[in-house]
């Protein structure tokens, strides 16, 4: 199994946390941009995404017209769709069995447990397609 | 009929060959989607659900416009893209958890937030995982012993997680246990073995438990000691411990990590596993005596148990996770000198007197006798008569007629000797052929360590005829006593 990583530039790590937090106590929700060097993915930058989840507010949706937009970008060179990320407020950053189930293979899923509106733990998760579960990968911020 | 062509996104390319567009022939989207998955099962199933409708957390995008939001089928004109939009949703739901290893909520409900953090590279190992973790955190292991062995062991199984861990010693640490027993300090020296053990481990890892036993392991507590143990890790340093755990351990249905070291060389192995064998399926019968000195006799390379040691830690580790193939019916032999492994490979031996078809051992014996050990001694002596040290030195004093004989091996000589009291270096080894060159007319001294060797070789001197006699508690008590600048070991 190929353990990648995902790297996090500092500056970039920092904004996604505010925005993260933003959304409290509602979920926020994003797309996480880049380049992939081999194993690792580096995070270049990231884009908020509304939520349209709305009927309940410990769920997300990532608007997919944000994400089409992203996509067709990705596809004309622009930077790598390489995953998402969203925050789970006053909740461990550990996905949970709704993200499970919703989850797509090889992007990975990063988590940011926001604590009365503070965002304080971050994890990234990629599911297995063979298992069907989620493995966490390590996050190095550069 | 348009050719029309469908992008996908990078988790489905897996399932086109790595492409990233398709082109198929279609009037419709969902024509285009149908010709799409056709003849590929694996990626309909992602796309499609068993309704034939476009699963939930997809979305299919004509141009720019979502293919849910169209009133109809569209129909599709030459060149037309379609494009996968994977439907990126999920949320928090503080009543399951999911991560790696799988299981219930109920198993893992035992998992602190500072444990997560604390095991998290367990965590990533899918052979340990969140499960794997708990498995740990329930597990309760019995170590034999707080020295060489038992050191590592505690200090590993402590540091992974293990739940509860019992320590059974009755030892107090001493200046040379520190060569090799890393889990005690200068600051230990004197003090109980389990006191130090427990300061220690409780530093590295205070959620858990740690139970001591300050107690001989014997016949008569053996069997309330070990029972409610998942698993006992042998780190005894004698013969009599050893059967005596394998016997306990294997009517209780228990398995032992065994572990043994001498001087440079070590083994290992996994006994009293299901339909494994145990010690005595190896070992019926203990060996003679004075053929199986211990580590104060024989010495140790202080690294050894290091090594020895961190093989059981990960063999009990193992065995807690039911992971990988255990040392069950294999035999690790450890050369440090040469820095080789090998293995031997042992079976369950039906005649076996304790884990066999029909076991003659149903209860815990006498193991010193079993083993010919007398504990005060150390080693068989009785009938060899002795003197004290202090009678000695009387008997140096006096100027009588004797020889002070030194069984000891000659680097033990360097460290310290009776030399300025006349005393002759022949060690045991070379004893037989040395033994024509002594006087049988006059009495001899025989001394060696600690009066274990000089004890068998006055016995075997008495037999041929000289008038020999063993120095109770051998140099060790001499410094002691009379010298106690003599530097000892």
């Amino acid at each position: 199994m190929t353990r990648t990583q995902l790297e996090i530039g500092s500056k970039v790590g920092a904004d996604l946390l505010a925005s993260a937090a933003e959304g409290y106590p509602g979920e926020a929700c994003g797309i996480l941009l880049g380049r992939i060097e081999g194993d690792r993915r580096v995070v270049e930058g990231f884009r908020p995404a509304p939520n349209r989840w709305s009927e309940r507010e410990d769920r997300y949706l990532v608007d997919p017209e944000s994400l089409r937009r992203a996509l067709a970008a990705e596809e004309g060179g622009g930077p790598r769709v390489l995953g998402f990320y969203h925050s789970h407020p006053d909740a461990p950053p550990l996905p949970s069995e709704t993200d499970r189930e919703l989850a797509w293979p090889w992007y990975h899923y990063v988590i940011i447990r926001v604590a009365a509106g503070e965002p304080e733990e971050t994890r990234a998760w990629e599911l297995d397609a063979d298992t069907g579960r989620f493995e966490e990968r390590l996050i190095g911020y550069t | 009929m348009a050719r029309i062509s469908i992008r996908i996104p990078t988790p489905l390319r897996p399932f086109v060959d790595g492409r990233s567009s398709v082109d198929v022939e279609a009037g419709t989207a969902r024509e285009a989607l149908a010709r799409l998955t056709e003849s590929n099962e694996r990626l309909r199933a992602q796309l499609i659900d068993d309704d034939g409708e476009l699963r939930n957390f997809v979305n299919v995008y004509v141009g720019t416009s979502n293919l849910r939001d169209l009133p109809e089928d569209p129909a599709l004109e030459e060149g037309a893209e379609l494009s996968i939009i994977p439907s990126i949703a999920g949320g928090r739901a503080s009543e399951v958890i999911e991560a790696t290893g799988g299981g219930t909520e109920a198993e893992r409900a035992g998992l602190t937030t500072d444990e997560l953090r604390r095991y998290s590279r367990h965590l990533l190992i899918p052979e340990v995982g969140v499960e794997g973790q708990e498995r740990l955190k329930r597990a309760r292991v019995l170590l034999v012993g707080a020295g060489g062995l038992g050191s590592p062991l505690a200090l590993y199984l402590t540091a992974a997680g293990v739940g509860t861990i019992g320590i059974v010693d009755h030892d107090v640490v001493d200046f040379t246990n520190l060569q090799r027993q890393i889990l005690h300090d200068m600051s230990s020296i004197g003090t109980s073995k389990l006191e130090s053990a427990r300061a220690r481990l409780n530093a590295i890892n205070p959620d858990v438990d740690v139970e001591t036993f300050e107690t001989r392991l014997d016949s008569g507590n053996a069997l309330e000691l070990l029972e409610g143990w998942d698993v006992v890790a042998d780190g005894s340093d004698n013969f009599p411990t050893r059967y005596l755990v394998n016997d306990a351990a294997v009517l209780l249905g228990i398995p032992t990590i065994y572990g043994a070291i001498f001087r440079f060389e070590g083994q290992v192995s996994v006994f009293g596993a299901q339909d494994g064998p145990c010690y005595r399926c190896l070992f019926r019968e203990p060996p003679p005596a004075e053929l199986a000195p211990s580590c104060a006799d024989a010495g140790v390379f202080g690294v050894l148990p290091g090594i020895v040691g961190t093989i059981q830690a990960t063999e009990t580790i193992k065995i807690i996770l039911d992971q990988g193939r255990p040392l069950i019916g294999r035999l690790l032999l450890i050369d440090a000198l040469e820095m080789q492994f090998r293995e031997l490979s042992i079976h369950a031996d039906p005649s076996c007197p304790v884990c066999g078809e029909s076991p003659t051992i149903t209860e815990l014996i006498d193991y010193e006798e079993f083993c010919g050990v007398n504990v005060d001694r150390g080693f068989s002596a009785e009938g060899v008569p002795e003197m004290e040290v202090i009678q000695l030195q009387r008997w140096l004093d006096e100027s009588r007629d004797f020889q002070l004989i030194d069984v000891r091996e000659p680097y033990e000589w360097q460290i310290c000797n009776l030399g300025p009291q006349g005393a002759r270096l022949t060690p045991l080894g070379v004893f037989p052929t040395v033994v024509g060159e002594l006087d049988p007319a006059t009495p001899l001294v025989v001394y060696c360590r600690s009066g274990a060797r000089s004890a068998q070789a006055v016995e075997k001197l008495r037999e041929t005829g000289f008038d020999a006699i063993n120095l109770k508690g051998g140099i060790l008590a001499w410094a002691e006593e009379v010298d106690e600048s003599m530097p000892t070991y």
